[in-house]
């Protein structure tokens, strides 16, 4: 074999077993393409087309991934490629989509000139996250959260974006309820200042609104978020309590209530209510707590007051109940002593000790009077009064009031002009002033009252509102006490508002007074320095009716009764007192102990000229009776005798200035005064 | 081009390809492992796609991808498939 030879069998060997490698490998299926003899190319074996398209399918199925808008654009912002859910959602085919630019196609018009300057940005890859609105082929907007990146060829140039999308349409839209919903709620607690507090057990934060923060003293922004700071604002008492309910609620993952107080750094202590839910994990420890609070130092204070005020009008109840029995008691005790100095000669020395029991009923009837006017049962009758006089006539009772280290001065102002009031009620606003006055002054001080005659003009009426331009009569309590604050003067006439000690002034006394005044057309003054003494003025109006004068009452004259009067009283011991004063005058007397038994007397004495009854008695009452025999009796006269009044007399307890009334206790001359006046001497 | 093949053990190998088919990219994976495992020191290994570059083929009369050419060091060497039998591959490669 020659060397060409050789080197061919050679070669044919090789092609030989290059050919069967071939085979086996095309057999064993590891070749994908062979090359066409003719047009000179690969050409991709079925098995490999199947794969190839395998692989374009599980690329087309990414594309298509179902809620995820998929788009890749050019430099030039054009649509290079877009999946099916991004054509649903935009409302166009791909293929009507391909090439068109994106920004002008399928953005709302409004954002089309910031967005096509943001997309420099985003070629640069400084964008990776947005969110913008899309418009569909409809005219709908829709938004869009993009993730983006940027494409780049095999040598690293930019050649597009690819970007993929979620529809958060639905979730903005819900977002923005979500949102107005929670301003809507913060507002309604703000408003009505609730307190929110959240805490993350997990994390140990506990967050508070500004609400909650003012309402433990802290200043907007200053809580630290710890429960520690929280727990150092309740108050020392409350705090074992507190953390045993909220240790109660965290065991059962309960709600919980409590109410406790919260001490300020400054000392303030406010009265807080709070509701709270704990949320529990799944391995019983508390994840979460929510809750809110409310300040009910307002609230607590105002029922204290009610309570007080409930108290007082108990105690006036009681006052006015037991003056009421006090009353006849006392007209039979002074009644007797009438009748007893009557009898005895003036040399007799048991004529002293009558007369000093005479006094003791006397003073027990100014007390009662006191009474009386303390619980606002007296018969209100405003007549003309003279200030000074009722002024000197309680001046013992004042300095026995207010002690022996204050010292009263009285300046009375001669030719005072009268005032229409009644006299327990002016009694009552003098009385309140002394009282305050002398509060004013724990260590001593002076007491001043004055009486003058003012003439308020359009000046003073001006910077006073509620003065009308006037004479008036004025009455002035002055101390030299501690003064007012102009806070404390502002609110002085309040109800229930009092700078005195809980349990010590009701805050109704200026109250009363005010409101007395003000119901007869007066005023009331205030002038107050802080240390120096405090100053009120009473204006009541003047009067330009003359008071009449003792002088010019009618003189009283025993014996001179002629007349049948029917005396009608429960108690016993002043029917018969009555009776006694009224035979000593010359009158014939007929006694009933109720109404039913006062019709029948009237029966068979039809001649009957005065009934004098009492006003509040079991059965029918004294005006019951009254309107009973008016019917058949109409020249009647009647004498209304009475210690207080239930509203019996009129609803308003004002007496009507014609009809006749006797105060208990009354005494002789009293009554046979009053029978003199009804049946004309 | 010079210095690098000088530095290497004078192993050149040249593999063509059909674009993405599964055997071309599996006879890609396997001749870069054998040559990072035994040859590390220095070989060059050349991709040729055919369906960018079909010309290429006609110049080392390929008839199906993928096909491996062992270029130097001689005697020259070719292998059909996808080049997951180490051994036989190995032995090729080695062949001197």
């Amino acid at each position: 074999m020659t060397a060409a030879e050789d080197r061919h069998t050679r070669e044919l060997q090789r092609r030989l077993a290059e050919a069967e490698a071939t085979i086996e490998a095309l057999l064993s299926g590891q070749i994908d393409a062979v090359v066409d003899s003719t047009s000179k190319t690969p050409v991709l074996l079925a098995k490999a087309q199947d794969a190839l398209r395998e692989e374009r399918d599980r690329a087309q199925r990414y594309l298509d991934t179902p809620d995820v808008l998929l788009l890749a654009l050019d430099t030039d912002c054009r649509i290079t490629l877009v999946n099916r859910y991004a054509c649903a959602v935009l409302g166009w085919e791909a293929s009507e989509l391909m090439g068109r630019d994106w920004i002008d196609t399928c953005l709302p018009a409004g954002i089309r000139q910031e967005l096509r300057s943001k997309f420099h940005l985003l070629l640069s890859g400084g964008l990776p996250l947005g969110e913008n609105a899309v418009l569909t082929r409809s005219g709908e907007e829709r938004l869009i959260e993009w993730r983006n990146t940027v494409l780049r060829d095999d040598g690293g140039r930019v050649i597009g974006t690819f970007s993929s999308g979620a529809d958060i349409s639905e979730r903005g839209r819900a977002k923005a309820a979500l949102q107005v919903a929670d301003e809507r709620m913060q507002f309604a607690l703000e408003a009505a200042h609730v307190g929110i507090w959240d805490m993350d057990y997990t994390t140990g934060v506990l967050r508070w609104s500004d609400t909650m923060a003012a309402q433990y003293g802290f200043q907007a922004g200053t809580f630290p978020g710890t429960f520690a700071a929280f727990r150092d604002r309740i108050h020392l008492e409350d705090r074992a309590p507190f953390l045993k309910a909220l240790e109660n609620a965290i065991k059962t993952g309960s709600d919980f209530s409590v109410l406790n107080r919260a001490t300020w750094p400054d000392g303030t202590v406010r009265r807080l209510s709070g509701t709270g839910r704990i949320f529990l994990g799944s391995n019983g420890e508390p994840v979460r707590g929510i809750g809110i609070s409310q300040d009910v130092t307002e609230r607590h204070t105002l029922e204290a007051q009610y309570l007080q005020a409930q108290k007082m009008d108990a105690v006036g109840r009681l006052a006015g109940g037991v003056a009421h029995d006090f009353n006849n008691l006392l007209t039979a005790i002074l009644g007797y002593c009438e009748l007893l100095l009557v009898d005895l000669q003036p040399t007799d020395p048991r004529q002293a000790d009558i007369i000093q029991i005479q006094n003791a009923g006397t003073m027990a009837a100014g007390l009662t009077r006191q009474l009386l006017a303390f619980s606002r049962q007296q018969i209100i009758q405003p007549t003309l009064l003279d200030l000074n006089v009722i002024v000197a006539d309680m001046r013992p009772m004042i300095e026995r009031l207010i002690g022996a280290d204050v010292a009263v001065v009285v300046n009375l102002r001669p030719n005072l002009g009268a005032v229409t009031a009644d006299r327990g009620q002016v009694e009552q606003i003098i009385m309140n002033l002394a009282v305050n006055a002398r509060d004013a002054m724990p260590k001593g001080g002076t007491l001043t009252i004055n009486t003058a005659n003012v003439d308020l003009d359009g000046d003073y009426t001006s910077t006073h509102f509620a003065a009308n331009a006037g004479s008036y009569v004025a009455l002035t309590v002055s101390d030299t006490g501690t003064g007012m604050t102009a806070e404390v003067q502002a609110r002085l006439f309040e109800p229930f508002f009092s700078t005195k000690a809980v349990g010590r002034g009701t805050g109704l006394g200026l109250a009363t007074v005010h409101g007395i005044v003000v119901a007869n057309g007066g005023t009331v003054g205030v002038y107050s320095e802080v240390g120096k003494g405090t100053s009120l003025k009473v204006y009541f109006r003047r009067d330009a009716a003359a008071i009449p004068t003792e002088v010019q009452a009618p003189p009283y004259l025993p014996h001179a009764g002629v007349g049948t009067v029917l005396v009608v009283d429960d108690s016993t011991g002043l029917r018969e007192l009555t009776r006694r004063f009224l035979q000593r005058q010359g009158y014939e007397v007929f006694v009933a102990a109720s109404a039913e038994e006062a019709l029948l007397t009237f029966e068979d004495n039809p001649g009957i000229d005065v009934l004098l009854t009492d006003v509040v008695m079991p059965g029918a009452t004294g005006p019951e009776l009254t309107r009973q025999l008016m019917k058949r009796h109409t020249t009647l006269k009647v004498i209304y005798m009475s210690g207080y009044t239930e509203d019996a007399i009129s609803h308003h307890g004002i007496i009507d200035p014609d009809t006749a009334f006797l105060h208990k206790p009354f005494s002789s001359e009293a009554l046979g005064r009053k029978m003199q006046e009804l049946l004309g001497g | 081009m010079a210095k690098a093949r000088a530095r290497t053990t004078g192993l050149r190998l040249r593999l063509y390809i059909a674009g993405q088919a599964p055997n071309s990219v599996r006879a890609v994976a396997n001749v870069r492992a054998i040559c990072d495992e035994h040859f590390a020191s220095g070989h060059e290994l050349e991709i040729v796609d055919l369906f960018k570059h079909p010309e290429r083929g006609l110049a080392d009369s390929i008839i199906v991808t993928p096909t491996l050419l062992k270029l130097a060091p001689l005697p020259a060497q070719r292998v059909i498939g996808s080049l997951s039998d180490t051994t036989q591959l190995l032995m090729a490669l080695s062949a001197k």
